[in-house]
């Protein structure tokens, strides 16, 4: 209960980076479910402060922290920015640092330091959380102090090692994505040192010789966070408006093949893929065997699919998810905010690649799942909601271009959710099918900046392109629904006839009953090749009739049948030997 | 730093092979090995070369045009709307798989409206909506599609295919004019298709006798007598 809890406080650190149009709604609301938050469980730690809310509290000894040069000046340049203009563009890029150390924060800083260097998975993930906790409660609308500030508090304590220097960068990864979290689009400067210390820390873990001299361990949620954050990262960068002057700084920083290449040679390192065999010959570079790689690898894996779907290219997604064991008690189910994520963009590659009966499955299974969650948990983070209600969205799109079988709760809270507009699809409206998908799928983008590429000058047009094709095959499909409706009524009906009710031209009901089989073709089933329909309703043309085959029907007869036969034999056990 | 001039020498040898010179078996497996290494900009001349061979050979590997395609993704510099157009015609011969949409979701939306992909994208979009005698005048109209060996033989192949899942009989006419063959060529191609397709007289049969759907709403009459018993008590 208590690591699940915490999990969710990392999630939702992110959850306020993520929801970038509404950044000043989401933080307020964010500082809320704080209160809450702090309300149930740190209601003993914090005492009465807590009733304050966002305010700092008054009682609480604190100590100036003495700024460098460079952040006096550039703090100076935003309070110009901020008098001359109210509107504040200066802001939506820049957190001020912070100004003053709290001595709450210095004891959760302290203990997370002890802890870990203590190793243990437990004690670390608590004070991860309480740390979390107490900046959000000090530093709600700055940045964090930064680790030189703590150095010099922990003065003695701080050694030296392999495990103090890689607490450091993770510090830092703590600090940049604190600062990700307040701020929609950070200043290039932030992105780029940033960029330098994820590379900082993937460098530490793959240079290293064995496993051995990796003194560290890490809690799977914080793995989780530190990937997830670092494909955040990439994105939130993939969508910057680069200027002129900005280009010239930047090489590799948060270049597509650089992402990429770190997750791919993670991946590698982790060995997660290697055949056993091998293990056992050296046992003293089995990364496998550390938890830290072993994690941070398959977390990789998923954060690839990530990367790889907002590219646009889905073969390549569902190809790498094949490498994933999916069983029900599989790895990526240790983290819930993972676990969301894997099923989001399967379902998503999914409904791209056209196969709409397999992204229902997909998502029907994750809704159940966390369905089930929810009950025994009293909330979920918002992140995890928001992605929650885009499945949802998700799952609606595909139950209107080819109805299937799904839960029943499920079912119930898809049309609680999404009741009317499922009806709107249902009747082919395209402009339903645009509104849900802008807000279900993931932000597309190029793979090189448009201003760098110089093929074109909007950075949106990744991200229009998969709607304008999405849009294009939905329109393809939109009398088909209709036509759907209309032959569920009849076993036989002639071309000229269907073709007077649908008031089209007999030659075009022809064209659009090929397209209607051509198009379930279509949707196959995992490495299926064979012509299989599944819908509940088929049809043949044989000249100039249509014979239709109503499997709906046909299920009910055979099911009361087999109901009268079960009853009857139940009823009557005499009958069995007479 | 020795390491890595050997392995820029060992990548260097690997680019410098003849694809020509390799039988077909070696040229996959050396393809598989090149496409492994799917982020290096140095194999996409190789790529484009064998994109040739597959449209000369009549021979199709989608993972090495997705890969070349990628490569034109993330070096812009080095696109090649050509072998774009190529890949293109290439997925279309693979219908009814989805090839061409996944590479249509990773070309710019741009070149995607312009020649020479124009008149690719047309095509997709007539063949989806399975518009086929419009396709076949779009195609007559396009002297690339003829340059391309075996590209109308493997259309007609894809619409014979959606044709046959969904007419049980057609008139001959008909289906002469929708896979675009004359009256004797129709004869010949029905043939081929033997013994699932029979002409009889005027019409064609395109399913065979064990493959036709029943109708489903009604049921037998042995099902029938076994539930009698309980209507009767």
């Amino acid at each position: 209960m208590q690591n699940n809890n915490n999990n969710r406080k990392g999630g939702n650190k992110q959850q306020q980076g993520g929801n970038n149009n509404q950044q000043r709604q989401g933080g307020n609301k964010n500082a809320n479910y704080n209160k809450q938050q702090g309300g149930q469980q740190g209601g003993n730690q914090q005492g009465g402060n807590q009733q304050k809310g966002r305010k700092i509290p008054t009682n609480v000894e604190s100590f100036p922290i003495t700024l460098t040069p460079a952040q006096v000046q550039q703090h100076q340049q935003y309070q110009q920015s901020m008098q001359n203009n109210q509107s504040g563009q200066f802001q939506s890029s820049y957190l001020p640092p912070a100004q003053q150390l709290f001595t709450p924060v210095i004891n959760y800083f302290v203990n997370f330091f002890t802890n870990f260097k203590s190793q243990s998975h437990s004690d670390i993930l608590v004070s991860y959380d309480n740390f979390f906790k107490s900046c959000e409660t000090y530093y709600s609308n700055c940045a964090l102090p930064t680790i030189d500030v703590f150095l010099a508090v922990l003065g003695d304590k701080y050694e030296d090692t392999f495990t103090d220097r890689f607490f450091v960068l993770l510090y830092r990864e703590i600090y940049y994505r604190y600062y990700f979290a307040l701020v929609s689009q950070p200043n290039i400067g932030i992105c780029v040192e940033s960029w330098r210390n994820y590379s900082a820390i993937f460098d530490t873990l793959l240079e290293a010789a064995t496993p051995n001299e990796v003194e560290i361990d890490l809690p799977n949620a914080w793995l989780w966070d530190i990937v997830d954050e670092f494909v955040y990262q990439y994105h939130t960068f993939a969508k910057f408006k680069l200027k002129k002057v900005d280009v010239d700084q930047l090489t590799e920083i948060w270049d597509t093949t650089s992402v990429i290449r770190y997750l791919y040679l993670i991946i590698k390192k982790s060995q997660i893929f290697s055949a056993n065999s091998s293990r056992f010959e050296n046992a003293t570079d089995d990364f496998c065997s550390h938890p830290v790689y072993k994690m941070l690898g398959y977390y990789s894996v998923i954060s690839l699919v990530r990367v790889q779907c907002l590219l646009g290219d889905y073969t390549l997604a569902l190809k790498t998810l094949e490498l994933i064991d999916m069983g029900k008690k599989a790895m990526y189910t240790y983290v819930t905010a993972c676990h969301i994520t894997l099923y989001y963009y399967l379902g998503f590659a999914y409904l791209m690649s056209r196969k709409y009966n397999e992204a229902t499955k997909a998502l029907n299974t994750i809704l159940v799942s966390v369905a089930s969650k929810t009950k025994s948990q009293n909330f979920q983070s918002d992140h995890n909601e928001k992605k929650i209600d885009k499945m949802y969205a998700l799952l609606a799109i595909c139950q209107a271009l080819y109805p299937n079988k799904i839960d029943e709760n499920v079912n119930n809270t898809l049309k609680e959710k999404f009741g009317d507009k499922l009806l709107k699809l249902q009747k082919g409206d395209i402009s339903v099918y645009e509104e849900l998908y802008s807000y279900s799928s993931p932000r597309c983008i190029n793979a090189v900046n448009p201003h760098l590429s110089g093929h074109s000058s909007n950075a949106l047009d990744a991200h229009r392109l998969q709607m304008a094709l999405f849009l294009e095959e939905v329109k393809q499909q939109s009398l088909l629904t209709t036509i759907r409706s209309y032959i569920t009524l009849y076993s036989t009906i002639s071309i000229q006839k269907l073709a007077g009710l649908l008031q089209i031209d007999p030659e075009e009901l022809r064209i659009k009953l090929t397209c209607y089989k051509h198009k379930n073709v279509n949707v196959l089933g995992k490495g299926e090749t064979k012509y299989h329909n599944q819908v509940d309703i088929d049809f043949y043309i044989d000249q100039d009739m249509i014979h239709i085959d109503n499997r709906l029907y046909a299920k009910e007869t055979d099911s009361f049948i087999n109901s009268i036969l079960k009853f009857e034999g139940s009823l009557t056990p005499q009958y069995n030997w007479m | 730093m020795e390491g890595e001039q050997q392995q820029q020498e060992q990548q260097q040898s690997i680019l410098d092979v003849d694809l020509l010179g390799l039988n077909a078996e070696d040229r996959l497996e050396y393809i598989q090995t090149l496409i492994a290494d799917s982020y290096n900009i140095a194999i996409a001349k190789k790529l484009e070369e064998f994109l040739d061979i597959q449209i000369n050979e009549n021979i199709y590997l989608f993972q090495a045009n997705s890969t070349l395609l990628k490569l034109y993704q993330f070096n812009p510099s080095s696109l090649n709307k050509d072998a774009i157009a190529k890949m293109l015609a290439k997925s279309l011969m693979n219908f009814p798989c989805n090839d061409f949409l996944f590479l249509s979701y990773m070309i710019p939306s741009t070149i995607q409206k312009e020649e020479p992909l124009l008149k690719l994208f047309t095509l997709n979009n007539l063949l989806e909506n399975c518009k086929f005698k419009e396709a076949w005048a779009h195609i007559n109209n396009n002297s690339f599609f003829s340059s391309i060996p075996s590209f109308t033989d493997n259309i007609r192949n894809f619409i014979s295919g959606v044709l046959s899942i969904t007419y049980q009989n057609i008139s001959l006419t008909m289906l002469q004019e929708l896979l675009n063959l004359s009256e004797s060529e129709i004869k010949e191609y029905i043939s081929t298709k033997q013994p699932t397709w029979k002409i009889n007289d005027t019409t064609v049969s395109l399913q065979s006798e064990n493959s036709k759907q029943k109708k489903a709403d009604t049921f037998t009459f042995d099902q029938l007598s076994r539930i009698l018993p309980t209507f009767i008590k």
